[in-house]
């Protein structure tokens, strides 16, 4: 048997659950509860993981894990990207300070994104322009990092599908890089 | 010629511009007007949000604002209503300073381009040169973390290496991308010594997750 796993993480409200649920074979695994903190605008939070499956083929499977949002569950973060073939970073454009949620996540997954593909998904940007995706741009070129920004709705399966595709591309350009002449493979 | 473009500026003074430069065309024969970056001078209303952005300097080499009467004028900026020796003398001011930096010695001609060099990209590109363009969002991030070959570009994006080499090309006129020359590496390109766990993933997988996610 082959399985991969993808993993979504990002602040709490930002659409994780929702995301993996858009494109999984069955209806995605949560550990919702009831929510009792007033400070996030929902009626349930993730307290462990979301949990999603996508089978290619029988005995190839891909697993979509979703990091709980709040950061009395960080311990949960490195425990789920473990072997994970790529790493989905939902930002909430609406919050108080996407760039510090962010911050909090690259600090989190630092080892993980030396080596693990990556893409950032911002959402709410229609009513919230500011930061733009070029301020997210610049803030990972600070930490030195390069990553796809892209803007997502994570309810539209077209956005899911292209910020999967877009940790695809980058799997795919591995292969390339080790190949010394310049025909396509 | 240097390129010029107007950018988050009114109809009103894009047309005195355009007009100012077509009556003027003898004496600022040096210039044309662009759509499409990368500009020389980027001509943009004093309060557009595109200036205090750090990707802003991507864009042009000089910025010329157009602000309301009685805004501080600095050496950047005119006031409404553009007055035509005005802007003929900023621009011809400037442009020594422009086609100075082009003959400088130490600038790389960045038009040019080795289709085998390969190619990785230093900072994500700013949202106007993606233009939500699906190609160039693929070559980019084709980019993100590998150096690939035009070539190499050109069949995992299933473009017209063409087209892969135009964008190349504006990529580079931005400073937006390392070249690893198929000769010798570069040494402004990061080197990359970590074991990636991506390339242990096999071909077959990323065809059989894209048939079955239809993408």
């Amino acid at each position: 048997m082959q399985d991969y796993k993808i993993l979504f993480t990002g602040p709490p409200g930002v659409g994780k659950t929702t995301a993996i649920a858009c494109v999984s074979d069955h209806e995605a695994l949560n550990t919702d509860v009831a929510n009792y903190d007033m400070s996030l605008k929902k009626s349930t939070t993730t307290v462990g993981f979301d949990y999603g499956i996508l089978t290619l083929q029988p005995g190839e499977f891909v697993r979509l894990f979703g990091t709980p949002g709040q950061l009395r569950f960080d311990f949960l973060w490195k425990i789920l990207a473990k072997n994970a073939v790529g790493i989905v970073i939902l930002i909430d454009n609406s919050r108080p300070d996407p760039l510090d949620d962010l911050a909090t996540l690259i600090n989190g997954f630092a080892d993980e994104l030396k080596t693990v593909p990556c893409v950032i998904g911002v959402s709410r940007l229609e009513n919230n322009p500011l930061p733009s995706l070029d301020s997210y741009a610049d803030f990972l070129f600070k930490y030195s990092l390069v990553a796809p920004v892209l803007p997502t709705d994570v309810r539209r399966v077209p956005d899911v599908l292209q910020l999967i595709d877009s940790l695809l591309l980058q799997i795919e350009a591995s292969h390339y890089e080790n190949s010394h002449d310049n025909s396509t493979l | 010629m240097l390129r010029l473009g107007f950018y988050q500026l009114n109809p009103v003074d894009i047309a005195v511009m355009q007009f100012i430069l077509a009556s003027a065309a003898q004496k600022l024969s040096g210039w044309e007007v662009v759509n499409t970056p990368p500009y020389d001078i980027l001509v943009v209303d004093a309060k557009a949000p595109i200036l205090d952005r750090p990707a802003a300097k991507i864009f042009a080499k000089k910025f010329l604002k157009v602000s309301e009467p009685g805004f501080l004028l600095d050496n950047s900026t005119l006031s409404r209503p553009l007055m035509a020796d005005q802007v003929e003398e900023w621009l011809t001011t400037h442009y020594p300073a422009i086609t100075q930096v082009y003959q400088s010695p130490r600038i790389v001609d960045k038009s040019d381009l080795n289709v085998n060099d390969k190619f990785k990209l230093r900072r994500w590109p700013p949202y106007e040169l993606l233009q939500n363009n699906a190609y160039r969002t693929k070559i980019a991030t084709l980019l993100t973390r590998h150096a690939m070959s035009a070539n190499q570009l050109a069949g995992a994006a299933h473009l017209p290496i063409l087209a892969c080499v135009d964008f190349l090309k504006i990529l580079k006129s931005f400073d937006l991308i390392y070249t690893i020359s198929s000769e010798l590496t570069d040494d402004t390109a990061p080197t990359v010594n970590f074991v990636n766990r991506a390339a242990k993933v096999n071909l077959g997988f990323l065809a059989r997750m894209r048939a079955r996610l239809g993408i």
